[in-house]
C-alpha cells in the first residue's frame, strides 16, 4: 500500500468513528424520547385504575 | 415540557457546520496542503491526528474537573458530567490510536512500536476505557460517583505522561514539527471541526445522562411511593 491509501484509511477510520458514535447517540435519544412518552401515556391509566 | 421532551443540544445547524467543516478540511488537507517532501501524503493523517490528540487531552482534563467538582459539592450532574467527558475521550483516544497507527505504518513501515508516547497513549485509552467499565459495574448511585471520581482523578496523572513523554525520553514519536504557512492553515481549520464534534458530543451525552439518570430515579422512587397512595395498605 502506499503513501495515499493509509491516508484515505485514516481518514475514513477516523472521521467515520466520529460520526457513527454521534448516530449511536442520537439513535439512544431518540428511544429515550419514545420510552419517555410511553411512560407518560401510561400514567393517567395508573391513575385511573386508583380511583 | 419534560426534560425529556427536550430537543438536545446543539441542534442540526450545529452539526451540520461540524459536518461542512469537515468536508472543507478535508478538501484542504487533500488539494491544498503541499505534500511533505520526506513522508509523502501519509503526512496529511496529521491534521486528523493532533486535533483529535489535542480534544482527548481536553475531555480527560473536563473528566478530571468534573470529579474533583462531585467530591466537593456531590452533585449528580458533575458525575454525569465526567461520565460524558470521559465517554467522548476513550472515542477521541480511539481515533488518535488509529491515525497514529496508520501513520505509523506509511512513515516507518510499522504499525506499532513501544515507543514512551506511543505506551502512554494507549495506557490513557486503557485507563478511561476501565473508568466506564468500573461505572458500568457498579449499581450504587453514589458509590459509583464516588469511586469514579477517585479513579479519574488518577487517571488523569497520565495525560502530563503523554504529552511530556516525548519531550523528555528518547522517542520516535516527534515532540513537535516545523510546518509551513499552508500547512498551519490547514492545521487550524481542521481545528475547528474536530473541536466542534467534541464539544458536541459531550454536550449531548451529558443530556443524555441527565434523561438516564432522572429516568431512573422515577423508577426508583415510584414502587415505594405507590402504596403510600394507593392509601398505604402494605
Amino acid at each position: 500500500m502506499n503513501g495515499t491509501t493509509y491516508l484515505v484509511l485514516a481518514y475514513i477510520a477516523g472521521i467515520g468513528l466520529f460520526w457513527s458514535y454521534a448516530a449511536a447517540i442520537w439513535r439512544t435519544a431518540r428511544s429515550l424520547d419514545r420510552a419517555a412518552r410511553a411512560a407518560a401515556r401510561s400514567i393517567p391509566d395508573n391513575r385511573g385504575d386508583r380511583q | 415540557m419534560t426534560a425529556a421532551d427536550k430537543p438536545l443540544l446543539p441542534g442540526k445547524l450545529y452539526w451540520l457546520a461540524t459536518a461542512g467543516g469537515f468536508v472543507a478540511a478535508v478538501m484542504l488537507a487533500v488539494a491544498w496542503a503541499p505534500t511533505e517532501a520526506t513522508m509523502g501524503p501519509v503526512q496529511k493523517i496529521f491534521y486528523l491526528h493532533l486535533p483529535t490528540a489535542i480534544n482527548t487531552f481536553l475531555a480527560c482534563l473536563l473528566v478530571f474537573i468534573a470529579s474533583v467538582g462531585y467530591l466537593w459539592q456531590r452533585k449528580n450532574w458533575w458525575d454525569d458530567l465526567a461520565a460524558a467527558g470521559a465517554n467522548v475521550a476513550v472515542l477521541f483516544c480511539s481515533v488518535v490510536l488509529l491515525t497514529g497507527m496508520t501513520w505509523a505504518r506509511g512513515a516507518w513501515g510499522q504499525w506499532w512500536t513501544w515507543s514512551p508516547r506511543l505506551t502512554f497513549s494507549l495506557v490513557l485509552w486503557f485507563l478511561y476505557t476501565v473508568y466506564l467499565m468500573i461505572r458500568a459495574s457498579i449499581e450504587s448511585r453514589q458509590r459509583r460517583a464516588v469511586i469514579s471520581a477517585v479513579y479519574a482523578i488518577v487517571a488523569f496523572l497520565d495525560v502530563p505522561l503523554v504529552y511530556l513523554s516525548a519531550r523528555l525520553m528518547p522517542d520516535i514519536h516527534p515532540a513537535s514539527v516545523a510546518l509551513a504557512p499552508a500547512m498551519r492553515v490547514t492545521l487550524a481549520c481542521w481545528f475547528v471541526p474536530v473541536t466542534l464534534l467534541c464539544a458536541g458530543l459531550i454536550a449531548i451525552r451529558f443530556q443524555l445522562n441527565r434523561r438516564v439518570s432522572s429516568a431512573k430515579q422515577r423508577k426508583d422512587v415510584r414502587p415505594l411511593s405507590r402504596p403510600a397512595a394507593a392509601g398505604g395498605s402494605l
